[in-house]
C-alpha cells in the first residue's frame, strides 16, 4: 500500500504557487509552501487512513530536521 | 507526470550532508518564503580547503536533491574551485 498525496489543488496543478486559499486564510508563505493536500473517495477504507496517520509523522519528522526554518 | 531521475530520488531519500556546523567559517542562505525555496549552507575552511559542508533546506524534493548533490561536489574542493560550480554542473 502507499500514499499518493500532492503539494496542492488539481485545479492549480500547473502553478507553482502555494494556494491563494491558504494565503487568503492568512498563513504566512512557508506553511503555504508546506501544505500537504490528500483527498477522499468514497472508495477509501478505514485501513488506509490509519496507514497514512501511522506513516505521516515520521515523514514530516524527516522534512523538518532537514529545513533552515524549524529551530533546532 | 514527470518523474525524478533515479539520482534525485537517491539523494532525496539519503541525502548527504544534512545538519548544521555550530562553529562554521561561513554561512550562506539564499531564497525565501515566498518562493518556497530556502538553502542555508554550512562551511568548515582549513588552509583555503572546504573540509566539512552541511545544509538545511525547505523546498522540494529537487531543492532537497540538490542541496546532497552539491555538498558532495564541494567537499574537499578550495574555495576558489568551489566558486566556479554553476548549476549546470549540478545533475
Amino acid at each position: 500500500m502507499g500514499v499518493c498525496g500532492s503539494s496542492g489543488s488539481a485545479c492549480t496543478s500547473g502553478s507553482l504557487d502555494p494556494s491563494h486559499v491558504l494565503l487568503a486564510l492568512g498563513l504566512p508563505h512557508e506553511i503555504a509552501h508546506g501544505s500537504l493536500r490528500l483527498t477522499l473517495s468514497k472508495e477509501n477504507t478505514k485501513e488506509e487512513i490509519d496507514f497514512v496517520l501511522s506513516n505521516l509523522p515520521s515523514i514530516i519528522k524527516r522534512l523538518r530536521d532537514m529545513s533552515p526554518l524549524i529551530k533546532k | 507526470m514527470e518523474q525524478y531521475s533515479k539520482k534525485v530520488m537517491e539523494h532525496f531519500f539519503n541525502p548527504k550532508n544534512v545538519g548544521e556546523i555550530k562553529d562554521a567559517d561561513g554561512i550562506g542562505e539564499v531564497g525565501n518564503p515566498r518562493c518556497g525555496d530556502i538553502m542555508k549552507m554550512y562551511i568548515k575552511v582549513k588552509d583555503n580547503v572546504i573540509t566539512d559542508i552541511k545544509f538545511l533546506t525547505f523546498g522540494c524534493g529537487a531543492a532537497v536533491a540538490t542541496s546532497s548533490m552539491v555538498t558532495e561536489m564541494i567537499k574537499g574542493k578550495t574555495l576558489e574551485e568551489a566558486l566556479k560550480i554553476t548549476n549546470k554542473e549540478v545533475r
